[in-house]
């Protein structure tokens, strides 16, 4: 039954300003999403394809076309494309079948095999996606090349719902009406209208690398969005979607690649930020999000490498730092954060080669800070930062080459300094850090090859005797040497791992590290120094 | 009722000679081919979920014949017996193991591959 003005069919009726997409009268439909005929936007030979899950007459069990889908629960095998195209889908393996569903028509998919191939002609299509699911419909900017596409997600595994209504794609863009018309028509006919009732968008657009851009689509009563966009590599700006309920964020636009900004989403309620914008490497700024909640931000955004500068964000409830800003190598300043509940710093910072500078954070709860510093090679000066819970050094500044004094570091709780400032080449000095719990030192200074003079009693309460490598390569002054080598004695280990080495600079005197040598060596150390001795 | 069957990698040949005796033709060769779920072991799988007749899990268990339309003897019933000889079948879940073929009944493919024990791959 059509619904008409006088003899008029009306196309679209409204309320107020919302379109109506069914009208009744009693139980019977008298509108329903008016005439609209997705097939005339192929009207001028558009390249493209729309399959329709609730026209039954265009699915097939078997991919050759044949033996028709009649029930629930048949294997579709073959989607005839309804825009004249011939762009039919089609799945020749009987188990990765999408299964025809009624109540409404819609193709099933498991999400873990499921899919129907098309071959998109030559050329590719550029243009518009407009996708009807059970769980909410949406239309997309795409570009799709020739070749190989998974209708129902990416391998089957990625998908924004469970099942397809129906799907359109042109190679044109549609106008914004076109769009919405297509949309209503898929919602008329069984899609869900509107994601608004989705808690969790797992996964939903992972690796739906073809979307040039997304929609403003109702997320509000989202909750996890761990991976939702991940991978999505041709997205070049994002909108501003209500996330204001999402705790888990976990992956979700890791490698999106193109993302130049990223919007001022409501983030507050978000406590793992684990990778989410990881490796956007094209984000030159970033907004000053609510992440108060937030506690584990570990890789959160490693790999930014065009950000040039970063937003004094609230990371006041972080514990997890851990490669948070690895590589970010463009950020030539950091801010004052609020790290005070952190305690991995584990290679937070690390190949963040342009930092000329760093700020006086507060890492007192920082028990591992490994890597934390590495290859920050433009640093000259370091802060004095409370590193007094730290116990994990190993690398922490390696490679620090233009660290020109290091300063007086609370380092009593540090057990593992291997490889700490190795390759700190502009250092001359080095100051009376408190190394009693420190149990290896294995290529701790090698290769600081400025590095001239060592204080006194450096070493005289460690806990390990590891010095494999630790002053190799080094310039230390006779009365440097001599110092850490009485220092060793002073220590007493005469257990465990012995070994001393150093290379560069001068020999011990004959008159006091000569004899610190044979002390060593009585206690069963392995020394090697400049000379020979 | 829906079966969901985890293939370990190193079984996706026999895997699939199997599905193409239990199946329809050649295509089903690829009925088991990306790695994308894992135990906690880190062994990998590939996996596949189907709605299945009553009947299916007697004629996998049976003797397998070669199917009329492999006349050229595309399938190798050496490895499709030994893919059967693997095949583990259960009304509920189990563990996926790696050096059996387990297939488990289950409404829910995904919640039957967690109750599996298998996550997805993490590519990190």
């Amino acid at each position: 039954m059509a619904l008409t003005l006088g003899t008029t069919p009306l196309n679209k009726i409204y309320l107020g300003s919302t379109a109506i997409n069914k009208a009744y009268l009693g139980a019977t439909v008298v509108f329903s999403g008016g005439s609209f005929d997705p097939t005339s936007l192929f009207a001028a030979s558009q390249q493209g394809l729309l399959y329709e899950a609730f026209d039954i007459s265009t699915l097939f069990q078997l991919s050759d076309g044949t033996t028709a889908v009649t029930v629930a629960t048949d294997p579709i095998g073959y989607a005839g494309d309804k825009s004249g195209n011939s762009n039919h889908a089609i799945q020749a393996t009987a188990a990765a079948r999408l299964i025809y569903q009624t109540g409404p028509a819609r193709m099933a998919l498991d999400k873990v095999d499921d899919r129907l191939p098309v071959t998109v002609p030559g050329g590719g299509f550029t243009g518009t996606m407009v996708l009807g699911t059970d769980q909410g419909t949406a239309s997309y900017g795409v570009t799709i090349p020739a070749g190989a596409y998974d209708i129902g997600g990416r391998s089957g595994l990625y998908f924004p719902g469970t099942a397809l209504v129906g799907q359109l794609i042109r190679d044109g863009a549609l106008s914004d009406g076109e769009a919405a018309a297509t949309e209503a028509y898929f919602v008329v006919n069984g899609a869900t209208a509107s994601y608004g009732a989705v808690t969790s968008f797992a996964s939903f657009w992972r690796n739906w690398s073809e979307l040039t851009s997304f929609p403003l689509i109702n997320t509000a009563a989202g909750t996890n969005f761990i991976y939702a966009w991940r991978g999505c590599t041709s997205l070049t700006s994002f909108p501003l979607i209500n996330t204001a309920a999402g705790t888990n964020f976990i992956y979700a636009w890791r490698d999106c690649t193109s993302l130049t900004s990223f919007p001022l989403l409501d983030t507050s309620a978000g406590t793992s930020f684990n990778a989410t914008w990881q490796d956007c490497n094209s984000l030159t700024s970033f907004p000053l999000l609510d992440t108060s909640a937030g506690t584990n931000f570990a890789y959160a955004w490693r790999g930014c490498t065009s950000l040039t500068s970063f937003p004094l964000i609230d990371t006041s409830s972080g514990a997890n730092f851990a490669y948070a800003w690895q590589n970010c190598n463009s950020l030539t300043s950091f801010p004052l954060l609020d790290t005070s509940a952190g305690t991995s710093f584990a290679s937070t910072w690390l190949s963040c080669n342009s930092l000329t500078s760093f700020p006086l954070i507060d890492t007192s709860a920082g028990t591992s800070f490994a890597y934390a510093w590495r290859g920050c090679n433009s640093l000259t000066s370091f802060p004095l930062l409370d590193t007094s819970a730290g116990t994990n050094f190993n690398a922490t500044w390696l490679s620090c080459n233009s660290l020109t004094s290091f300063p007086l570091l609370d380092t009593s709780a540090g057990t593992n300094f291997i490889y700490a400032w190795r390759g700190c080449t502009s250092l001359t000095s080095f100051p009376l850090i408190d190394t009693s719990s420190g149990t290896s030192f294995r290529a701790a200074w090698q290769d600081c090859n400025s590095l001239t003079s060592f204080p006194a009693n450096a070493f005289d309460d460690i806990s390990g005797g590891d010095f494999t490598g630790a002053f190799t390569s080094t310039a230390l002054t006779e009365t440097s040497i001599d110092n850490v080598l009485v220092s060793l004695v002073a220590s007493g280990i005469a257990a465990g791992t012995r070994v001393f080495d150093q290379s560069g600079g001068s020999a011990p005197s004959a008159g006091t590290g000569q004899p610190a040598i044979d002390t060593l060596r009585s206690r069963g150390w392995t020394v090697t120094v400049t000379g020979g001795y | 009722m829906r079966l969901t069957i985890a293939c370990p990698e190193a079984m996706r040949d026999d895997a699939n000679n199997l599905a193409m005796v239990l199946g329809f033709g050649p295509d089903d060769a690829a009925t088991y081919v990306a790695l994308n779920w894992q135990d906690a072991s880190g062994n990998v799988y590939a996996c596949a979920s189907l709605p299945v007749s009553d009947a299916f899990t007697t004629t996998a268990q049976a003797t397998l014949q070669r199917p009329a339309w492999d006349t050229d003897n595309v399938i190798s019933m050496a490895a499709a017996n030994r893919a059967q000889a693997a095949l583990v079948f259960s009304l509920t879940p189990v563990t996926a193991l790696p050096d059996k073929l387990t297939a488990c009944v289950g409404d829910d493919a995904l919640a039957t591959l967690a109750a599996m024990g298998l996550t997805h791959v993490v590519d990190v």
